[in-house]
């Protein structure tokens, strides 16, 4: 009997392997035994993909033992398989197996491995067991606008005829508004200088020091600057998330990396990496073309 | 005259600005099309552009209704999907752009 050990750890390179067998392998196989049942939530940390070590994927060759699957993983003391996670005899397994008389301690990969390799398991094993993409919800905006993106993105006229001010201001013009043109003060740089005083002009209220907070009256939006390039704007919905309308593409209530916006300042805005000012839109109070 | 006004291209870019749309000559829909003619089958997956930024161009034939769009080492033409691994015919068509748009291969690709 004889076991393949994978030390699942890289990305780019190929993950270092190390078969042990005989005696050794028996005595693995002993303190692997499974056990106690996990959480559920715990199993679904340990499954989902991470960058660093991952744990240790074990394949049995030859001669198998029938309490375990044929390939399985093992990591902080749980082993996965096919049929699901149970914990380990040994909740140390990997202690054992990274020791300096381990079986792992011959996985030779280049100078300084063995350090970078015990530095990622005690990382891996510290790790909180945290749900992807938790969102701190803030509070409520009664008198923002609902998110309400089937109606924005029509594939039509309303869609590709309204821009990201348009979104932002709730405002309706099909004509690609732009800041400042109606009141005849339209923005003559891509600068937050140029843009927010504009934005003024249309009667949209500088709100520099709203910290993220719903404006007792109307609703926030931010400003950001693409510098020399091009201008964004966010609004800040009733749920007090925040959405966006890139040009002529469709609403959205997530950034450039996919993660919902409780924050613009903070969001992942591509090359609009200037943030300008928070504004405030009061209903019926602006005008833009 | 009216052929001249026949090709039109853009950079889907921008989101406070109007993308740009620029008209571009028979001979250089010409020299693109020839790009396109030697591009192979693409078979591998294809890349979403992200929300806000560069988000690809497109060449559009206005009398046939023909486009083809390009983004990311990838150039369609209706369902007609092709590769392009060293962004050939995406760097091209960006280099059509005037001058004064501000609108390049090296501008679009290698920053934004």
């Amino acid at each position: 009997m004889s076991l393949r050990i994978t030390i699942d750890v890289f990305s780019g390179r190929p993950n270092p392997l190390v078969e042990v067998s005989g005696r050794q392998a028996k005595e693995v196989l002993e303190r692997i035994k499974p056990e106690g049942a996990l959480s559920k939530r715990e199993v679904e940390f340990l499954a989902r993909p991470h960058l660093g070590y991952r744990g240790l994927i074990f394949e049995q060759i030859g001669v198998q033992t029938r309490s375990l699957p044929r390939t399985f993983r093992v990591v902080r003391g749980t082993m996965l398989g096919p049929d699901g996670a149970r914990r380990t005899a040994d909740e140390d397994l990997e202690d054992f197996l990274f020791r300096r008389s381990g079986p792992l301690a011959k996985a030779k990969v280049a100078p300084g491995f063995q350090r970078f390799l015990a530095r990622e398991v005690v990382r891996f094993h510290r790790a909180k067991f945290k749900s992807p993409h938790k969102v701190h919800k803030p509070p409520r905006c009664r008198c923002a606008p609902d998110y309400e993106p089937s109606w924005w993105n029509d594939g039509g006229q309303r869609q590709f005829g309204n821009n990201c001010y348009n979104y932002s201001t709730n405002y309706r013009t099909d004509t690609f508004a732009q800041p400042g043109l109606a009141a005849g003060a339209m923005y003559t740089a891509l600068t937050c200088a140029s843009v927010r005083p504009a934005a003024i002009a249309d009667d949209l209220i500088a709100k520099p020091g709203a910290k993220n907070r719903c404006p007792e009256d109307g609703h926030l939006v931010a400003l950001v600057i693409a510098p020399g390039w091009d201008f964004h704007w966010y609004r800040k919905g009733e749920d007090g998330m925040w959405t966006h309308k890139p040009g002529g593409t469709p609403a959205t209530n997530v950034d450039n990396s996919g993660h919902l916006i409780p924050d613009p300042r903070t969001a992942d805005r591509g090359p609009y990496t200037s943030f300008c000012t928070f504004m405030v839109v009061k209903h019926g109070h602006i005008k833009i073309r | 005259m009216e052929n001249k006004q026949q090709w039109i291209a853009g950079a889907k870019i921008f989101s406070g600005r109007p993308d740009p749309i620029w008209t571009i000559n028979e001979e250089t829909a010409g020299k693109l099309l020839r790009v396109w003619g030697g591009l192979m089958p693409h078979r591998g997956p294809i890349l979403t552009p992200p929300g806000l930024g560069y988000r690809g161009c497109f060449l559009q034939e206005r009398q046939l209704d023909r486009r083809w769009e390009a983004y990311e080492g990838v150039v369609s033409l209706g369902a007609e999907i092709r590769s392009d691994p060293h962004r050939s015919f995406e760097s091209a068509l960006l280099n059509t752009a005037p001058p004064n748009s501000g609108i390049s291969a090296s501008v679009v690709l290698n920053n934004r």
